[in-house]
């Protein structure tokens, strides 16, 4: 039996080397009966390859976006704190513990760190701080303002970065904008590499987004990757983009603030492409470009957080609707 | 010729998620892939989805430690086979849905006068009849055109091993098929 095998791999060997199945079949005439068949079912299993052709160039682009934006939700996933779920007597009695060590060690540290930035020695200070802040937090809407503050806090820390031109690996969450071909993201400067990951192409303006990337110090932010936001989300806007050439009084090309100083926040509706703007410009018309989003960073970060507590304050857009 | 991508740089970036590392392994592999999965199914809109899910299930392997073992290609090729079973496996548990359009009209007329395209409706059918390891063996030394050898490390087989599935692949081919004439 062996010898079939071997002898029908050599006659497989010789078709596909463009004998003809007769001539390669006389070559064995006391296996020719038994090998005939099997030939032929093997030219057969070869014309099948035939038909099966090589992906399209769409089909492999598709197939590459969907797999770099899972690994990019793969990474943000590594990257998120877990959100645990701890029973409620074992939290307070956690609570109590903490209270009595903070209590004890003073929290001068606590103070120091309320200003750091990504890269120093204190930051990780203040993120536990923040953290802890959310685990002793029971109420649900009072979470929910905090969590937006220490939102707003990380876009503080991007500007604050960039000001200073520093290389620090960061991510925060905005309001995706494009104005005179510059891309921004509630207010800071982005650049979109060949290698950066988004969830679409091209972003529409009034997307809320979340952007993983490095700071540098040409003053923006080199996107690692981008991904969308679910409808609902609450992000802090910071600074809108600045269009050069307009004067003071034109309002309708992306040089509008965000924010509204008559309303907590401010919702963007599912007219994300074109009517952002005009969406969340419609009381502040005075042009400060640039008040409003510093008060809110400032207050963060010179106030322990503690200011940020009401964060409706601070001037975030809610994305009820994301294309 | 035969793979040796199963470097270690290789697998720190698929376990760090750098895009280029993902994008250069994909780029390597996936028209490999999706030809074998192709050849097995039939279906391009199916391969595409089946061939893209065997990379997302390749970062979420080394995520959770278990990498390949093998040589890369071994072990794509080896999550496809997987996928394509488990995809027919419940291909088959639901057969109402598609049988009336996935079997050929046998009737005498059409049988007649079988053309190419009509020949190769059956040779798709009998190939479906195929165990699950036939159809393997099939597709990939006649679909991919791989050696005895890189089809036998590919199965985790000996070489006489896959010789002698190999034979017994194309009898059931042939058995299914019939005397259908292919010249």
């Amino acid at each position: 039996m062996n010898n079939l095998y071997d002898v029908l791999e050599i006659c497989l060997q010789e078709l596909e080397n463009g004998a003809d199945l007769e001539t390669v079949l006389a070559r064995y005439p006391d296996l020719a009966g038994e090998l005939r068949p099997i030939l032929k079912a093997s030219i057969q299993a070869r014309m099948r390859s035939e038909f099966v052709s090589t992906p399209s160039p769409d089909v492999i682009r598709r197939g590459r976006a969907k797999l770099l934006q899972h690994a990019s939700e793969m990474r943000e996933a590594k990257a998120a704190p877990r959100k645990r779920m701890i029973p409620v007597f074992q939290r307070l009695a956690i609570s109590f513990a903490l209270t009595a060590l903070f209590l004890a060690s003073g929290t001068g540290l606590v103070s120091a760190s309320s200003s750091a930035l990504p890269g120093e020695n204190l930051y990780p200070i203040k993120l536990t701080w923040e953290n802890l802040r959310l685990f002793f937090t029971f109420n649900p809407e009072y979470r929910e303002n905090l969590e937006h503050a220490f939102e707003n806090e990380r876009l503080h820390e991007v500007n604050e970065l960039l000001v200073e031109g520093l290389h620090e690996t960061i991510q925060f969450t905005g309001i995706y904008m494009e104005v005179n071909g510059v891309k921004y993201v509630s207010g800071v400067p982005i650049v979109i590499l060949d290698t950066s990951i988004l969830p679409v192409d091209p972003l529409l303006n009034g997307m809320a987004v979340i952007v993983t990337g490095h700071t540098n110090a040409q003053r923006f932010v080199e996107v690692e990757s981008i991904a969308l936001l679910p409808a609902g989300s609450i992000v802090p806007t910071g600074e809108s983009p600045v269009e050069v050439g307009h004067d003071d009084n034109n309002n309708s090309s992306g040089n509008e603030n965000f924010n509204d100083n008559d309303s907590n926040d401010v919702e963007v509706n599912d007219n994300v492409d074109n009517d952002s703007n005009d969406t969340n410009n419609n009381t502040n018309n005075d042009d400060n470009v640039n008040n409003d989003g510093n008060d809110n960073g400032d207050s963060n970060s010179n106030d322990n957080g503690d200011s940020n507590d009401d964060s409706n304050d601070s001037g975030e857009v809610m994305a009820i609707e994301q294309q | 010729m035969f793979p040796t991508n199963n470097d270690s740089s290789v697998l720190y970036g698929l376990r760090d998620l750098d895009p280029q590392v993902i994008g250069a392994v994909y780029d390597q592999y996936f028209s490999e892939i999706y030809r074998y999965v192709l050849y097995r199914i039939g279906d391009p809109t199916l391969a595409e989805d089946i061939a893209s899910d065997v990379f997302v299930r390749l970062l979420e392997s080394v995520q959770s430690g278990r990498s390949p073992q093998t040589n890369l290609k071994g072990w794509l090729i080896g999550t496809a086979s997987h996928a394509v079973t488990d995809h027919l496996r419940r291909k088959y548990r639901r057969p109402e849905e598609e049988i009336s359009e996935s079997l050929p009209d046998r009737g005498p007329s059409i049988a007649a006068e079988v053309d190419q395209r009509e020949q190769n409706r059956l040779v798709n059918d009998a190939y479906a009849q195929l165990t699950p390891e036939q159809q393997h063996v099939l597709a990939l030394r006649f679909g991919q055109g791989y050696s005895l050898e890189e089809t036998a490390a590919f199965m985790n087989k000996n070489v006489n091993a896959v010789k002698a599935l190999q034979f017994r692949a194309l009898a059931a081919l042939q058995r299914e098929v019939g005397e259908v004439d292919y010249e």
